[in-house]
């Protein structure tokens, strides 16, 4: 048999049938996934249907074929215990913490089974290099700046950083729970915080989930005004981000500059939904509110004349010697630890990753319209910076296009209830990266569970791995380049 | 008026507005130093450059330095006498070491005395020859890792040897 | 009438220069990024809300961490008397610029000491580095007053900051001018050695060694750094400044100061800080000119 026997094969925002998907025993399902991975695939989700304490469940796995723009499912019978996938497919090491914790199933040969979120505070453990000569840096929870909180161990002698070990869940909010059982009237809403300054991506998922089990279907202009949401959601983040390059290395013109820039898409945002995070501008079937013509035609001049500025101050920045030397060679993922992390957006995309949800799996008006993908190879900061600003010119070149010749139609439309026994995967390709919502329903037409897997969920790891042998000065450099969500990642 | 007396009525009007309008006899103890300092040079004030050395029963220069060299302990313990006495309303009170936000220190977090001078090894690190044993942590996930290092003393384990062999 | 100006300003260099100078500085770099930024009083107004609050004190520390900011202003102030300012110091003798640069590093010294103390890694990383890029600084600061002293005849600051002319001396002045800009960008924690606005402790310098102090030791500790940065740059504002009469001469120190205040913004505001590790490559550079300077002198 092959392995893609061993797997049902779905589209990115397709449902099917429960049954279809193929129920193996743990050894195959575990061979089955290696030999996927080998092949190329890349491990989107790997969870376990069951909670800690109820009967005993099983595993499910969904990978990415990037190349053929397929998403395969497979499941495995209900286990306690079973040979873990980690020493041989790293890509698998949080999904296996993170099932330890949630049902019991224990993988045996883990290399670093912590628990993920819910840390006893008085059974921490951190990695510990021996040496007298070795002292610990403990940064965090609470930050200097007001940022999320999370824990950084660091190992050092001097200032060099040997290790670094990251420990997050403080913001641990139970969403995959309050989601299980809807959709009611909350679980947009629930589905939108998962990660504020992500509302559109985790929302599109969301809809796009309700959306392929409902069997609904968009008009062209709800699709067009969805990428416009979600390209200005990106544009507004990817030029904060580099304001905040520019502030952590001290070159204070820029900083200003991109940040006044970043409150521009904001506001365009908020003109489109009255929320400048685009909170409640999407809803199954559409979206909430419409752009009129005069707002697209604002719209549309904000962002060519943004367009300008951008590249003004980008060449500034990018051309000033000091900041080159900064941010060259510093923090670098080379591709080998992308590949074997399965680091995903921006930061695979700079260490030469090709990688972008928009491209493999389109969806939404990405079917009809392409953004040519940004890759490059250096995967130091300067790198995943360049990735941002080249991003965000193919987003407003995309923009200005779209914003002029947006398709007639309604922006909104009915969305059935869920069929039942059914299981939806969606993809979107959010400003970190790819986003990951699956769902299954009951036989009650409601979510028997509900997982989310946010992009910073995959390249937390990799922030740990770029510190190895590099400056603590670096530091705080290297981890506002890969600008992470602390509670993307405790959910 | 003599300028010693100017200044001290200067300096005591000072003194008062600022004690009036700040309500804070800190500050007005501060200026007060500055204005006793600036007094106080008013009458040691020598003429640059020409010191005599042969010194008579009272040297001027011997005067000024043993001036300056009270002046760092007298200003040290006037700055102390007034941080030790708060405005009625303050308190002063005992935590835990800020950290960056981390509150539970260890004995592991304090800086090593071989960490501490990691800059300077390592500008001068051709002249040093310090010696590392490092096993640096493998794989994603390691088991262990170990640091250690030693400097050879430059003239008891470097130059000596060199200089009288077989020692 | 000399004499109450040379009495006047003291306490106008010593309490007001070093706030209104911090302040310049902000406001400088805040109208280039397109910005009104803070009054200029900013400082002073922060450092007089500090002396009125009290104090927590980590239960780590003991009395080496209470002396730390109370010596290390003492010991500014007391360089003060030794520096010349609008006409000549309060203390003059031979040799007084050693004393004048050991004075200051008395003052790091027990601020270093009260960072250890608290037994944290962020104050220990930042003493660490910042006496690591002080024992650099300080060779590039004794070369310059070498070639100072050797044209002026003596050790003595008075002397070795008076204004000469003369082609012959003015790219020995040149050279010492540049050097003492950059070991004044490198002592007071400025762009591209450190970035005094920064929040983010582990890459700071000075900042970080002082995270534990709070309250009036706060504010000794930001005023003594404002002191010395005013002394230095006063040192090289004289060196340019011809021979003056007093009233004159104040004036002109303190336009003077200003004028290095906008200096000092506008390098920060013109270039990224410096990775960390490249800091000794730029003191060695400030040393190679320092030394270059010497031998311009003695030729």
């Amino acid at each position: 048999m092959s392995p893609a026997s061993r797997f049902a094969s779905v589209g990115n925002g397709e449902a099917v049938d429960y049954s279809r998907v193929p129920v193996v025993p743990i050894e195959d399902f575990r061979s089955a996934i290696l030999r996927m991975a080998a092949a190329g695939r890349r491990l989107c989700a790997l969870l376990s249907t069951g909670v800690a304490g109820g009967p005993p469940a099983g595993l499910l796995a969904v990978l990415a074929d990037d190349a053929g723009g397929r998403l395969y499912l497979a499941a495995s019978e209900p286990v306690t215990s079973y040979k873990a996938l980690t020493p041989e497919l790293p890509q698998a090491h949080l999904f296996e913490r993170e099932i330890f914790e949630s049902s019991g199933i224990t993988p045996e040969g883990h290399p670093w089974p912590k628990p993920v979120r819910l840390v006893p505070a008085d059974k921490v453990t951190f990695f510990q290099e021996t040496g007298e000569e070795i002292h610990e840096v403990a940064v965090g929870p609470i930050h200097a700046g007001i940022i999320e909180p999370g824990h950084f161990r660091f190992q050092c002698h001097g200032e060099t950083v040997h290790h670094l070990e990251i420990q997050l869940g403080y913001q641990h909010r139970g969403v995959e729970r309050l989601l299980r059982g809807g959709p009611d009237s909350r679980s947009l809403s629930i589905a939108e915080t998962i990660c504020g300054d992500t509302a559109i991506a985790h929302g599109w998922a969301y809809c796009a989930i309700n959306e392929a089990l409902g069997g609904a279907s968009l008009s062209l202009r709800a699709e067009a005004l969805r990428a416009v949401a979600l390209e200005l959601e990106r544009l507004a983040n990817h030029i904060g981000d580099l304001g905040a390059i520019s502030n952590d290395i001290g070159y204070l013109p820029a900083m200003s500059y991109f940040g006044r820039m970043r409150g521009d898409y904001l506001n365009l945002l908020m003109l489109a939904s009255g929320n400048r995070f685009g909170k409640g501008l999407l809803r199954p079937g559409g979206l909430a509110f419409d752009l009129s013509e005069e707002m697209c035609a604002s719209m549309a001049g904000t962002v060519r004349l943004g367009l300008k500025h951008l590249e003004q101050v980008a060449g500034m920045f990018f051309g000033e010697p000091s900041v080159i030397s900064r941010l060259e060679e510093t923090g670098v993922i080379s591709r080998k630890v992308c590949d074997d992390l399965g680091l995903v957006g921006v930061c695979a995309r700079a260490a030469g990753a090709d990688r972008d949800v928009r491209q493999d799996h389109p969806f939404g008006f990405y079917r009809f319209r392409h953004i040519p993908s940004t890759i490059l190879d250096t995967g130091d900061v300067f790198s995943r910076a360049m990735v941002r600003f080249l991003e965000a010119q193919r987003s407003m070149e995309f923009l200005s296009a779209l914003l002029g010749h947006l398709p007639a139609g309604s922006a909104s439309g009915p969305c059935g209830a869920p069929a039942a026994n059914h299981i939806a995967v969606a993809l979107i390709e959010g400003w970190r990266g790819e986003v990951c919502h699956v769902a299954k329903t009951g036989a009650g037409r409601k979510f028997e569970w509900y997982k989310v897997v946010d992009p910073s969920f995959h390249n937390w790891m990799g922030l740990a791995m770029t510190m190895r042998g590099g400056e603590i000065s670096d530091f705080p450099l290297c981890n506002k380049s890969f600008n992470l969500s602390y509670c993307g990642h405790d959910l | 008026m003599t300028p010693l007396a100017a200044c001290v009525l200067i300096l005591a009007a000072a003194a008062v507005l600022s004690g009036g309008l700040l309500r804070r006899s800190r500050a007005a103890g501060l200026i007060v130093i500055a204005g006793l300092a600036a007094a106080a040079g008013d009458i040691v004030r020598l003429p640059p450059g020409d010191i005599a050395v042969n010194v008579p029963v009272w040297s001027p220069l011997l005067t000024a330095i043993g001036l300056l060299g009270a002046g760092v302990p007298i200003l040290s313990a006037l700055l102390w006498a007034f941080r030790l006495a708060p405005p009625a309303r303050t308190k002063t009170g005992r935590g835990l070491a800020l950290g960056c936000g981390f509150a539970a220190s260890s004995a592991r977090m304090q800086y090593t005395g071989s960490s501490y001078p990691v800059p300077v090894i390592r500008v001068f690190s051709v002249l040093l020859g310090t010696n590392e044993e490092f096993r640096p942590p493998k794989g994603y996930w390691p088991a262990k890792a170990f640091f250690g290092s030693f400097t050879p003393d430059p003239a008891l384990e470097r130059g000596l040897p060199v200089l009288v062999p077989g020692i | 009438m000399e004499t109450i100006t040379l009495v006047l300003s003291y306490p106008i260099i010593l309490l007001l220069a070093p706030p209104v100078m911090l302040g310049l500085i902000t406001k400088t770099k805040a109208l280039v990024a397109g910005r009104k930024g803070p009054p200029v009083l900013q400082p002073l107004y922060d450092t007089i809300k500090l002396l009125g609050k009290g104090a927590v004190y980590s239960s780590t520390t003991t009395w080496m961490f209470k002396l730390g900011p109370v010596v290390s202003l003492a010991a500014v102030f007391c360089a003060s008397a030794l520096a010349p300012l609008a006409g000549a110091p309060l203390i003059s003798f031979n040799g007084d610029a050693i004393l004048f640069a050991y004075l200051f590093a008395l003052g790091r010294f027990v601020t270093v000491m009260a960072a250890l103390d608290t037994g944290s890694s962020f104050e220990g990383m930042g003493a660490s580095r910042e006496v690591a890029f002080s024992s650099l600084a300080e060779p590039a600061l004794i070369l310059t007053f070498a070639s100072l002293a050797y044209r002026s005849g003596g050790l003595c600051l008075a002397q070795m900051f008076a204004p000469h002319s003369g082609p012959s001396a003015a790219a020995g002045t040149i050279l010492v001018l540049g050097t003492l800009f950059v070991v004044l960008l490198a002592e007071n924690s400025r762009i591209p050695v450190d970035d005094p606005n920064t929040h983010l402790e582990l890459t700071m310098i000075h900042e970080v060694m002082v995270l534990d102090h709070g309250g009036p030791d706060l504010a000794f500790i930001l005023h003594g750094a404002g002191i010395k940065l005013v002394l230095m740059s006063a040192l090289l504002v004289r060196l340019v400044l011809p021979e003056m009469p007093p009233a004159a001469a104040l004036g002109s120190l303190l336009f003077g100061l200003g004028c290095v205040a906008v200096a000092i913004g506008l390098v920060e505001s013109s270039m990224a800080r410096v990775r960390m590790v490249r800091v000794p490559q730029l003191l060695v550079a400030a040393i190679c000119a320092a030394t270059f300077g010497l031998m311009l002198t003695l030729r």
